[in-house]
């Protein structure tokens, strides 16, 4: 804890050293204007978003010609964030970060002012990759277990995740399409409670993203059995993936940076080079590396609207799929 | 082990967290001197500036408002016989009585001491009983956890001011306002009537700005410009005449009068340590048994009532001695048991540490740490308590046409500064007017919060157990701990009914 936060401040402090030097170069790049860019995150202050758009901002400012603030909104469930980038001028200093929850599941599940495409992704940071856990000592020990447990006794088994319809949710759901295994679902405050829940021997299964669990695992208090994902996950790589033991069921959950859509298309792809300019530096990668943010493989605009269109296919498909049952 | 200790207390002692306490304890004794300000209040609206500061500095201040507060309250009562904090109610009785008999130095000090050895008592307590609970933590599944929440919010109501009716129904408010927003477990949004800013529910921060910092300063505020004035000149007029001829070599508390208090202070540090663990109880319970038990044992309870530094001692050390305790069942369980504990969960998330179980094991050191700090502020409040006594009695004659606004502005920037949300700012507003109004029927306001923080956990917890039950009901009393927990709820009601009675 005391170490992230020597690294926040690090951020923080880098990110004012950038601004000053954003001043200096900012003639170069005369289409942004010196106005500061504000990136907007539905989400609480501190978490891993957090640290991930105080990245971009500490080094992607020289590049986009000017300062770039982190605003976090988590009202009303993130929506307030959105509305926010929504209601903004169109000119591209108002820009959203944020995964596909907020812009595409509750934007197809609630009342919004807004389309799932009225969000333009410009930047594919990172995939967060939702894996499957037991406690240790626990009967199912791999997927096969799992599977064949749940097709033996239906509903027997509990699986805790944490909002429902969230990522470390949907992915379950696919799985229950794909094999017709029922587990009694479990919706629990997050991570956290999921983990106390499987330590402390309450439910069978968990679904969290690695690197919350990384040092249960390591510690030998859980097994973390498969991971929805098309490849392994870097911090957990003896884990198998599902479509690995045979099923072929893949949701990793893309972090995206996006602009409304009523910014011109010129603005969306200056924006998308500076910010991905910013994360290529040795600097970025380095505070990416210490905060387990992900950021080595960042891609660009084609990507995170190809990525963007396919997490919304799959999202549509297993909304529909829940809303036949 | 020795490690964790020489790194805690190396965070612990940072120069700049010492700096802090230092700080938190001023500001604590401070407002807890004024009445109508408390150290929870400054808590909650310092909660915003928590997240950029470290948080060994962040618990420094925190734990050194906290304490300074509990002990500021007294100078207020002493002085005055306004009580500066709720807990500093059962301080007044004798507190005042001895001032007015001429012995205001005696009783202060008193008054402190018995705080500190009370504070002390309990952060002990704390330190070696919270880490073997949080091991038991782990046992609770959804079932006890809604026994636990059950339990606490039956205590809570129940035990609030002796109101038992008032106590529940502000309760259940509180839980009412914690349901609106996302259901937990389908993710429907419910209770928003349409407005959109309300589908993630009321934020914690501005509905506990509104019911502790602005309904309390605007209605105590009123009512000192209405009705309390006058009595202050009065009081004033009336010191004025007792200084004349006061001579303060005549009021050093002795070594032999220190000591007749001690077994008053030792009642009070047990009595307030026990109700200070359980959840909802608070400071004012705590004080007022231990004043009554410290009668009961007393060599000449004749003098209580009368300005009996007895009195003094048990009340003061029975409010302080829940500082440590209090904080148990958000460590081992992350259910705050007091509306402090609640504004220190807040802090602890926002700082990045979820309360409960995984509390310690996650944050070893930074805990470890606040141990450190938590004894280490007893320290600063005795040595600052000591030197700002001659000032400070003087206090409570700042006029509340200052107070008002500098809190108003204070909780609106502090609000939207914190989620840089304006619905935040109206949640702020219609918190400290549904305070204001509930004030003025004479509710008490604590188990509205304490219902609305442990609202959704319950809930959760039911629907939770629920659905592992397969919606039977006889889950909820399948587990011996949860059978535990509804028993004891209900003794522990019997026994504090029949002890009001019996004081009645």
């Amino acid at each position: 804890m005391h170490i992230k936060r020597a690294k926040i401040a690090t951020a923080v402090s880098a990110a004012f050293l950038t601004c000053a030097a954003g001043f200096a170069t900012a003639d170069n790049t005369p289409s942004l204007g010196n106005d500061p860019i504000r990136i907007v995150m539905p989400y609480g202050a501190g978490g891993s978003t957090d640290i991930t758009a105080r990245i971009i901002a500490a080094n992607a400012a020289e590049h986009c010609g000017t300062r770039i603030d982190v605003v976090s909104m988590p009202g009303a469930g993130g929506m307030e964030g959105l509305q926010f980038v929504a209601d903004a001028e169109p000119n591209g200093h108002t820009i959203l970060m944020a995964d596909y929850s907020a812009t595409i599941t509750q934007t197809l599940t609630e009342e919004t002012d807004w389309e799932v495409e009225d969000w333009a992704p410009i930047v594919h940071l990172t995939d967060w990759k939702p894996t499957v856990y037991v406690k240790a000592d626990h009967e199912i020990q791999s997927i096969e277990e799992w599977v064949a447990l749940a097709e033996a006794e239906p509903n027997s088994l509990v699986f805790g995740h944490a909002d429902p319809l969230s990522l470390v949710h949907l992915p379950l759901v696919l799985l229950e399409m794909e094999t017709g295994i029922q587990n009694v679902h479990l919706p629990t405050t997050g991570g956290g409670e999921t983990r106390t829940m499987i330590l402390g021997g309450h439910i069978d299964l968990g679904m969290t993203l690695p690197p919350s669990i990384v040092s249960n695992v390591n510690s030998g208090e859980v097994t973390a059995i498969g991971v929805f994902a098309d490849e392994r996950s870097d911090v957990l790589p003896d884990v198998p993936t599902f479509k690995e033991a045979g099923y072929d069921v893949s949701f990793e959950a893309p972090l995206l940076v996006y602009t409304y859509s009523s910014v011109p298309e010129s603005i969306q792809q200056e924006l998308s080079e500076c910010i991905m300019k910013g994360l290529e530096s040795d600097t970025a990668q380095t505070m990416s590396t210490q905060a387990s943010a992900g950021l080595n493989n960042v891609q660009g605009l084609e990507s995170a609207q190809a990525i963007y269109r396919d997490t919304t296919v799959r999202v549509k498909e297993v909304l529909a799929a829940i809303n036949e049952e | 082990m020795l490690d964790l200790i020489i790194q805690a207390s190396q965070l612990a002692f940072h120069p700049y967290v010492l700096m802090y306490v230092f700080l938190g304890v001023l500001l604590g004794i401070t407002l807890g001197a004024i009445p109508g300000l408390s150290g929870d209040m400054a808590i909650a609206l310092l909660l915003p500036f928590v997240f950029f500061l470290e948080p060994a500095m962040a618990m420094g201040l925190l734990v050194g408002i906290y304490k300074g507060g509990l002990f500021g309250g007294s100078i207020s009562a002493i002085s005055f016989g306004v009580p500066g904090t709720p807990g500093a109610a059962a301080t007044s009785i004798d507190g005042y009585q001895a001032k007015l008999k001429g012995k205001p130095s005696k009783a202060l000090h008193t008054a402190l001491y018995s705080s500190v050895i009370g504070d002390t008592t309990s952060d002990l307590v704390l330190i070696f009983i919270a880490v073997p609970l949080a091991a038991i933590a782990l046992t609770f599944g959804p079932i006890e956890f809604f026994a636990l929440y059950a339990f606490s919010l039956i205590l809570i109501a129940a035990l609030s001011q002796g109101m038992v009716a008032k106590g529940l129904a502000v309760a259940a408010i509180g839980i009412l306002l914690a349901m609106i927003g996302r259901d937990p477990i389908t993710g429907a949004v419910r209770l928003t009537f349409g407005i959109p800013g309300l589908a993630g529910g009321l934020s914690l921060i501005p509905v506990l700005i509104g019911i502790f910092a602005i309904s309390e300063v605007v209605f105590q505020g009123a009512k000192l410009w209405r009705r309390k004035v006058d009595k202050l000149m009065d009081d004033v007029a009336e010191q004025a005449s007792l200084l004349q001829g006061y001579d303060i070599s005549k009021d050093q508390l002795t070594w032999a009068e220190f000591k007749s208090t001690l077994k008053a202070t030792y009642i009070g540090a047990a009595v307030g340590t026990f109700i200070g663990a359980l959840p909802g109880a608070g400071q004012s319970l705590a004080a007022f048994m231990s004043y009554g038990l410290a009668q009961r044992f007393s060599k000449r309870p004749e003098e209580f009532g009368k300005g009996s530094l007895e009195g003094i001692a048990s009340a003061e050390s029975g409010n302080s001695a829940t500082a440590g305790s209090t904080f148990i069942p958000l460590f081992a369980f992350g259910i705050p048991g007091s509306a402090t504990a609640a504004l220190f969960g807040a802090a602890f998330i926002l700082m990045g540490m979820t309360p409960g179980p995984s509390l310690l094991s996650d944050n070893t050191e930074i805990i470890y740490a606040l141990f450190f700090t938590l004894i280490f502020a007893n320290l600063v409040n005795l040595v600052l308590g000591k030197l700002l006594l001659p000032y400070y009695s003087r206090i409570a004659m700042i006029q509340p046409g200052y107070m008002i606004p500098a809190v108003f502005i204070l909780a609106i920037v502090g609000t939207y500064a914190a989620n840089n949300s304006t619905m935040d700012v109206w949640v702020l507003l219609f918190a400290g007017l549904l305070g204001i109004t509930l004030k003025l029927l004479s509710f008490p306001l604590a188990p509205l919060v304490l219902g609305f923080i442990i609202g959704p956990g319950a809930e959760r917890a039911l629907r939770q157990s629920m659905i592992m039950g397969g919606g039977d009901w006889w889950v909820l009393v399948k587990s011996p701990i949860a059978i535990g927990f509804y028993i004891a709820a209900f003794a522990l009601i019997l026994l504090f009914t029949l002890a009001l009675r019996a004081k009645k």
